[in-house]
């Protein structure tokens, strides 16, 4: 071993289980955007994104109260045939987004999984986006975790 | 994988090789690299003298495990320290005009090419020690005599350990650069201690959220830079998914 490995924090036997983690995900509509999220001005393109989805214009993310679980619930179904629809590209991730604000806005505002994602993916899920966001966005998306049961 | 004694003839950097001529001038030799090969031990090679000598550290630092696993298991692992025996391994080849291009060539993987060169240096050092009855006792042949996994199985698994140890590094180092060195702190009680973020969450003044978050940072880095390993020993990206089952399974 090097210098440089020795010094590591490193357990024997886990070299398996760091080498799994560089398994790829594919496939995942999620992961687009994750992806996209990571290279761009993560709030501006979520802005952009929302203004696609009349009941959210100018949203930020929302502060508490602003909308009825039916709008949230209205908003998810639009964003999932928007996304059965659109091919791969900027409308999926679109799609992708709207899907996404709606269901931890339903948790943030009205502590409701709207989701049928089992619980442990969605938490999973919103820590991704969480993870490439800052600021308001990102407290946003870990509200809404903090909702679900840690797992990991 | 075929055994080294079977190997395809070839015997890379060595008097034994059976060379291909393409790219090669009229004096049989090579210009470069092959300027179609945009890889990264190819970028390397075309920066000159700094970029062979980066190459051949990420070599060493790479490598020389699981070529001292391979010499360990051979039947001349009493010619001298293994350490001393793959420095010399290393000196001898890696400056040698053609030998990353030959490898490239070859289409196998970079470690199978240095495990497939290694053996033919390890015969010819015991050819030469003979000649110059350097050492009293020497085995009449060389060969390799593991007697549990097979050595390409050991030489794979000190492989996947040296990936994952510099993969650690390179992200480590990425992470305290942009600023995320806690980020990093917490994959490595998560993930390489394999602790829960419930023990250690408290002493680092955050939530089980937040660490996971953060951990989502430094893993992606992790990711990328074990992945970047892998194109480098020459996977191609879309055949990365398979090589990583691969070693899993060594």
């Amino acid at each position: 071993m090097t210098e440089q490995h020795d010094s590591m924090q490193f357990r024997q036997g886990t070299s398996k289980d760091l080498l799994r983690l560089g398994l790829s995900s594919p496939g995942r509509p999620l992961d687009q955007l994750v992806e996209l999220l990571e290279r761009v001005d993560a709030a501006a393109w979520l802005a952009g994104a929302l203004d696609a989805h009349d009941c959210l214009q100018g949203a930020e993310p929302f502060p508490a109260g602003t909308h009825t679980l039916e709008q949230l619930e209205a908003l998810k179904e639009q964003a999932k045939q928007h996304g059965s629809s659109a091919a791969a590209g900027s409308s999926a991730t679109h799609a992708t987004a709207g899907y996404f604000v709606a269901v931890a806005a339903a948790l943030n505002e009205h502590g409701t999984k709207i989701s049928s994602a089992p619980e442990a993916e969605l938490r999973a899920t919103l820590l991704d986006l969480a993870s490439v966001t800052t600021d308001a966005w990102q407290q946003f998306w870990m509200q809404a975790a903090r909702f679900l049961e840690p797992t990991e | 994988m075929s055994t080294p004694e079977s190997s395809p003839p070839e015997a890379p950097g060595s008097p034994e090789s059976a060379a291909t001529t393409d790219g090669r001038t009229s004096t049989g030799k090579k210009d470069h690299f092959p300027q179609t090969q945009q890889t990264w031990v190819g970028d390397r090679i075309h920066e000159g003298p700094q970029g062979r000598a980066d190459l051949n550290r990420h070599i060493m630092q790479v490598y020389a495990d699981p070529l001292r696993i391979y010499f360990l298991g051979s039947s001349v692992r009493n010619i001298g320290e293994p350490e001393d025996i793959v420095g010399g391994f290393f000196s001898d080849r890696l400056d040698r005009e053609d030998f990353f291009s030959d490898w490239q060539q070859s289409g196998k993987r970079l470690r199978h090419w240095l495990i497939n060169a290694f053996h033919f240096y390890l015969k010819e050092e015991l050819r030469r020690r003979k000649r110059d009855k350097r050492i009293g006792h020497l085995p009449q042949e060389f060969d390799v005599t593991h007697g549990g996994p097979s050595p390409e199985q050991e030489v794979d698994r000190a492989f996947r350990d040296s990936i994952v140890q510099t993969a650690l590094a390179t992200a480590r180092a990425e992470c305290e650069a942009k600023g995320y060195a806690a980020n990093w702190q917490v994959f490595e009680r998560h993930h390489c201690q394999q602790e829960r973020y419930a023990d250690f969450v408290g002493e680092m003044g955050i939530d089980e959220t937040q660490a996971a978050v953060m951990v989502r940072i430094a893993r992606r880095a992790f990711i990328r830079a074990l992945r970047e390993q892998l194109q480098r020993d020459g996977t191609s990206a879309e055949k990365i998914d398979a090589e990583i089952r691969e070693l899993m399974d060594a």
